[in-house]
């Protein structure tokens, strides 16, 4: 196995019956095995990451034209630097939920704030509910040197770009809904 | 990551609903403290207790910010003295007292427990000393809280205990007259008292405890009446029955349980020492909105004290044990709810109006996790009939196996219906009146011992 290439492999197509079933044949059937995997529908839209090994024989262009052969699926494979890592950072887990009138540019807004503090952004979610625009942010805090820093940082922002932001530790959320 | 509406409920409950945590309180065990004399044991109990709760303030706040969740008391409990105290004198146990008192402020903590004595079957020299030193100890200290348990299931109701306690509660109280009594606040007297309970004024590091604990108090009831208002709100009160409700004071009790356990073990990780148990009891505070008597008013009664306020006490208490129960690896202490009278601005406020009485506060304490609380009763209430309101609250938990206790305030010069304020969490009410007073001496003059119900009988 240490010998297979590490491979990412991404898909998106309009929804529709059939599609994890097809990507995964033709990865079986390049020999190749699946490592992790996430799919995901945003209005009507399916996307797919996956990450597999293959044998060293097989390319990434062969995988590709393998997966896209007559499917309308966007198909784009890349080699992966090395053995997939899953992140870990539980002591450093922080969900950031907020919340502000649906404008244009918040989640730029957002995301630029994480960027510049050098938080790392974990997991996003949004919705849209009436004009209300609600974000969850899973953030990896573990480059911050001083959390009360961030959170001064953090309430200015809020006030500066109109969004009520809430931080809190994530085993909070694990520890009062997970039994 | 953990869908969205789970992360808002949260949210919710720790914004708005002043979700925290009410108390880390830390047993430490003083055995290994005594001296041949009471000045070098005092030293030695302040050397203790400084060096291993020296980081426990700290350590607290750091925690509690990391997870937003606060820590609002820091706490103490100690062996009880009593046993590290045996054959001192009186005057060797004030001593004592008063080193708890500088250990506690030197260490930054609220409050410590545990000046306290197990008379349940008999009193001994050392207890006797220590019970004639609670007086000037809690008038002359200001951190220092005092219990004694006086009766249980296994061994029945020390009555001679329970006439003496009488006394030394008014004598407490008179102590400290230019508080209006509050040394008499620092006091409780329990039946089948608990420990590893940390709440005040009734925590202690029991015998059976390791060399030091951390156990947890969970947060108040005002996120519990906060859940039932929304409820109530989004289904509409004639669609939801009293089932729906006690579902819905479970699911709240398992989250607060959850958040008050986790910060717990993280503060006792930190400081290196194992966790204990977390206290599942919901401790109002005289704020408005973290009160029991509001869930009372809630759950459909207009007023604390009307018929139906025992049952939903009732249905409230087992409700929280059932919920956190099932949240928590290791529940104990008390875990249930309390009814404080001044600590609680509603219940308060239900005296002032007449609504409450104190028949009926007793009543309410058959199915509470504690008993008569914070209950100020006129200064000239005589010592037998306090005595005998101790008795009757303490029989009730002898003969129902569980945790009964009177933290009665008999206020110096003062009459019911007057007003008295110990102001902070200690909080204020009207006094109210002892009916049928002065009419119970001839029963707490017979003195001995209450026998141990049939029940007591297991082995």
């Amino acid at each position: 196995m240490t010998q297979d290439q590490i491979m990412v492999i991404s898909v998106m197509d309009r929804d529709r019956p059939g599609i994890v079933a097809n990507v995964t044949e033709g990865i079986s059937a390049l020999g190749g095995n699946l490592a992790d995997l996430r799919e995901s529908v945003l209005c009507g839209y399916f996307t797919m990451i996956l990450v597999a090994g293959f044998p060293p024989e097989v390319s990434a262009e062969q995988v590709e034209q393998t997966l896209a052969k007559e499917t309308s699926s966007k198909v784009s494979v890349s080699l992966a630097d090395g053995l997939p890592v899953e992140q870990e950072c539980k002591e450093h887990a922080y969900v950031l939920s907020a919340v502000g009138e649906d404008r244009i540019g918040l989640v730029a807004q957002v995301s630029r704030f994480c960027c510049e503090k050098g938080v790392n952004i974990l997991d996003f979610a949004s919705y849209v509910e009436v004009s209300k625009y609600t974000m969850m942010l899973l953030l990896d805090l573990s480059n911050t040197q001083s959390l009360d820093a961030f959170k001064i940082d953090l309430a200015k922002f809020g006030e500066k770009s109109g969004l009520n932001l809430v931080l809190q530790h994530n085993d909070i959320f694990r520890a009062t809904n997970e039994i | 990551m953990i869908r969205s509406d789970q992360i808002f409920k949260t949210v919710k409950m720790i914004q708005k609903e002043n979700l925290d945590v009410r108390a880390v309180t830390m047993g430490i065990s003083l055995m290994d403290c005594r001296m041949d004399d009471a000045q070098s044991t005092a030293q030695k109990i302040e050397d203790k207790i400084k060096h291993l709760a020296g980081n426990l303030v700290a350590t607290c706040d750091r925690i509690g910010s990391k997870y937003g969740v606060p820590v609002v008391n820091k706490r103490i409990s100690v062996t009880p003295i009593a046993h590290v105290g045996s054959g001192f004198s009186r005057d060797g146990f004030v001593l004592l007292a008063k080193a708890l008192d500088h250990a506690a402020a030197e260490v930054g903590i609220d409050i410590i427990g545990g000046f306290s004595a197990n008379v349940e079957k008999g009193i001994n020299q050392g207890d006797a000393n220590l019970i004639a030193a609670i007086p000037e100890a809690l008038s002359t200290t200001s951190k220092v809280c005092s219990s004694i348990n006086a009766g249980s299931t296994r061994y029945g109701l020390n009555m001679d205990a329970v006439a003496l306690l009488g006394k030394i509660v008014k004598d407490t109280a008179e102590a400290s007259i230019e508080s209006n009594g509050f040394g008499a606040a620092k006091f409780v007297i329990f039946s089948n008292q608990p420990g590893d309970n940390p709440f005040m004024a009734g925590a202690i590091h029991g015998l059976g405890e390791a060399e030091v604990v951390i156990n947890v108090g969970v947060s108040g009831p005002g996120v519990i009446a906060r859940a039932l208002e929304r409820k109530i709100a989004d289904e509409g009160a004639e669609n939801l029955g009293l089932g729906d409700l006690a579902e819905e004071i479970k699911q709240a009790t398992f989250r607060v349980t959850r958040c008050g356990e986790l910060i717990g073990r993280q503060v006792a990780q930190e400081l290196g020492f194992p966790f204990g148990v977390v206290d599942l009891s919901l401790a109002p505070t005289p704020l408005v909105g973290d009160s029991v008597g509001e869930i009372l008013k809630i759950l459909g009664v207009d007023s604390i004290g009307a018929p139906g306020s025992t049952a939903i006490v009732a249905m409230l208490n087992d409700a929280v044990k059932k919920g956190g129960s099932f949240a928590s690896q290791s529940v104990g202490g008390l875990s249930g709810a309390f009814i404080p009278v001044m600590e609680d601005s509603e219940l308060a406020a239900a005296v002032a109006d007449g609504s409450l009485v104190l028949e009926k506060l007793e009543a309410m304490t058959c199915v509470c996790s504690v008993g008569l609380d914070m209950v100020p009763i006129p200064g000239d209430t005589s010592s037998e009939t306090i005595a005998a309101i101790i008795a009757d609250e303490m029989m009730i938990g002898v003969i129902n196996t569980k945790t009964t206790a009177a933290r009665l305030i008999p206020v110096p010069g003062k009459s019911a219906g007057e007003f008295v304020s110990f102001g902070g969490l200690f909080g204020e009410s009207v006094i109210l009146p002892v009916r049928n007073t002065g009419k119970s001496a001839r029963f707490v003059r017979f003195g001995g011992r209450i026998p141990a119900p049939i029940h007591s009988l297991k082995n």
